[in-house]
């Protein structure tokens, strides 16, 4: 339910930054990138695509990945960035969404379990870039930001007994990633 | 110049605010764990013997074995005792008495002596009056594999009779401990039971295919967690104790049927012929299977043993395998049936009675192994084990023990059932 109502939001959000930028000059961006992850216990890679609207120096959109690191998961969010410098080269950006996950199954901290049920978290991406022209309306984006995301888990374990219908206990397992990303890609 | 150098540069600025970022890099990871443990309540071992009687009926909390005995039946309340059920009139059954025995999990009935373990030890009842019920020996320590583990010591000197309910929760990190699973109470190694088929002089209990223990002539086999225990009952309020077996690994189940011994383990099913030597019966036959929990019985051609998955039972099988005894030393499977999580299982002439897990009980037309016929199926009970006899099959399952009319097959129909309280 709460999954369903961020979507919502993040649609109202976006229609209405669309809605408002009818009436002057807006342009269609669309901002593909693969990124470096620096974890922790690991590197990864992720891929974006994010899909907005630019006007003059604010740009919003929604996008939507793929996140390898520890627990495989596809961020929804939404994307806001703004454009300074003597081009508007540099920018800020920030992405708040949900980390949807993925068929995953649970880890070797659980060895020995009857049920595993993976469920949605909090995906967050801070950080600036630059961006370099290649041809009139084609850019090439280099970022480096602050991402964090997490995934929840519940698995059941089955209590040992001899005869049948034996109990289960429930674990709940949440975790937090946070990372360096680094990302490249194209805006067009 | 000038700008190409910026060109270069720029990758190095954002590997340096890489650097920047890198202090903030942290995996998390926390772990809710919710459990119930039980904490023991403890009672002198004279005063547990002293409680060893027939004592007012209580309600059926959490049934395990059954055995059925003339018009009673003999129900295990699993680690508490055993309800004495005069099924005379099996459309009203009643709960006449309860005996008091302390983690009891397994029995066996033969004539007017019932056995049932209590922890490790053999205790013999004379039951000729059901509402008087005597105990006549304790064989101590026969059954040594009943002991707590999982970090959880007993007072020796004492007995436990009950355990208290805790439910907690825990937060911690994930690092504390890799698989939790804390519970302070008890985890039960082993246990032994009732069953029993064949007509010696005396009468024996009909127990269930999930029994640990079996009654043929004057001998008592139990099985334990890697062992056959034989106790000689020529005298039956006098069982002595002759001899021990090794088995397998993972012992489960035991059924005997016309001199042989079925022993269902994890990893096959064993027979041994006790024709010759009944106190130290030798392998004849095994077959083995796929790592899981099997049930078995048999009868004069075929061996029917359920593999199910869940629960403690490794693997992923959930099925029927009949398995044909052409002598014991060639035990050959000639059918394997798809079920969901059968257990307990029973035959009576052509008619195989099969608690298929949450599919409640299945019965089937096994006049052809190679090609069961499902004649009824009664959905919505979750079950555990099935007697089939005399017409009536008795059936253990989560909410309580029914009892299924099966005299017309056309017409097999609950008679009655007492519920479980919880």
């Amino acid at each position: 339910m709460r999954s369903k109502k961020f979507m919502l939001f993040l649609l109202i959000v976006f229609n209405a930054s669309i809605a408002n930028a009818q009436n002057k000059k807006v342009i269609f961006h669309s901002i593909n990138s693969f990124g470096f992850i620096i974890g922790e216990k690991s590197d990864d890679l992720q891929i974006q695509s994010v899909n907005g609207v630019a006007y003059k120096n604010f740009f919003s959109g929604i996008g939507f990945g793929k996140d390898d690191y520890s627990y495989d998961s596809y961020p929804l969010f939404l994307d806001q960035r703004i454009y300074f410098g003597k081009r508007n080269n540099g920018f800020a950006y920030g992405n708040v969404g949900y980390n949807l996950t993925a068929k995953n199954k649970p880890g070797k901290e659980v060895y020995y379990y009857n049920s595993y049920h993976f469920s949605n978290g909090v995906y967050t991406d801070f950080g600036f870039g630059h961006k370099m022209k290649l041809t009139k309306k084609t850019f090439f984006i280099l970022s480096a930001g602050f991402s964090y995301k997490d995934i929840n888990y519940k698995i059941g374990v089955i209590n040992p007994c001899l005869t049948a219908l034996c109990t289960v206990d429930y674990s709940n397992y949440k975790y937090g990633n946070g990372r360096v990303v680094l990302k490249a890609g194209v805006d067009f | 110049m000038k700008k190409y150098l910026s060109i270069i540069a720029r990758p190095f600025v954002f590997l340096l605010a890489a650097f920047f970022f890198s202090s903030c890099v942290k995996d998390t990871c926390r772990h809710t764990y919710s459990y119930t443990f039980y904490l023991p309540v403890y009672k002198t071992t004279a005063e547990v013997r002293a409680n060893i009687k027939s004592n007012p009926a209580k309600e059926i909390q959490q049934p395990g074995k059954l055995v059925l005995l003339g018009n009673y039946i003999f129900l295990n309340e699993v680690d508490k005792g055993i309800h004495i059920i005069d099924n005379s009139n099996p459309s009203s059954p009643k709960n006449l008495a309860f005996i008091d025995i302390p983690g009891n999990e397994d029995l066996a009935v033969k004539g007017n002596t019932l056995y049932a373990d209590l922890y490790t030890d053999l205790v013999t009842l004379d039951i000729s009056d059901p509402l008087h019920v005597a105990v006549k020996k304790y064989n101590e320590g026969v059954f040594p594999d009943r002991v707590y583990i999982n970090g959880f010591y007993a007072d020796s000197s004492k007995v436990i009779v009950d355990w208290i309910k805790r439910d907690t929760t825990i937060t911690q990190d994930c690092s504390f401990s890799g698989l939790v699973y804390n519970v302070p109470g008890i985890w039960l190694t082993a246990s032994a039971a009732q069953s029993s088929k064949n007509s010696p002089p005396t009468a024996t209990g009909q127990g269930g295919s999930m029994a640990r223990f079996a009654l043929v002539g004057n001998y008592l086999y139990t099985v334990g967690y890697s062992d056959l225990s034989v106790f000689n009952i020529t005298n039956s309020n006098d069982p002595l104790y002759t001899n021990k077996i090794q088995i397998s690994w993972n012992v489960e189940t035991i059924y005997p049927f016309e001199n042989k011994l079925f022993v269902g383990s994890n990893d096959g099913m064993y027979i041994y012929n006790i024709n010759a030597s009944p106190s130290n019966p030798p392998k004849a036959g095994e077959f083995t299977h796929a790592r899981t929990c099997d049930p078995v019985i048999a009868d004069d051609n075929y061996a029917y043993v359920t593999l199910h998955s869940g629960t403690t039972c490794l693997g992923y099988t959930n099925e029927l395998d009949v398995v044909k005894l052409n002598n014991l030393t060639d035990a050959e499977l000639v059918k394997t049936y798809n079920l969901t999580g059968p257990m307990g299982l029973s035959k009576d002439g052509d008619l195989l009675f099969i608690c298929d897990g949450t599919d409640g009980l299945k019965i089937y037309n096994a006049s052809n192994v190679l090609n069961l016929q499902l004649i009824k199926q009664f959905p919505g009970l979750e079950t555990y084990d099935v007697i089939a006899y005399n017409k009536i099959a008795f059936i253990v399952a989560k909410d309580g023990l029914y009892e299924y009319d099966y005299s017309d097959v056309n017409n097999i129909h609950l008679v009655s059932k007492l519920s479980i309280i919880n």
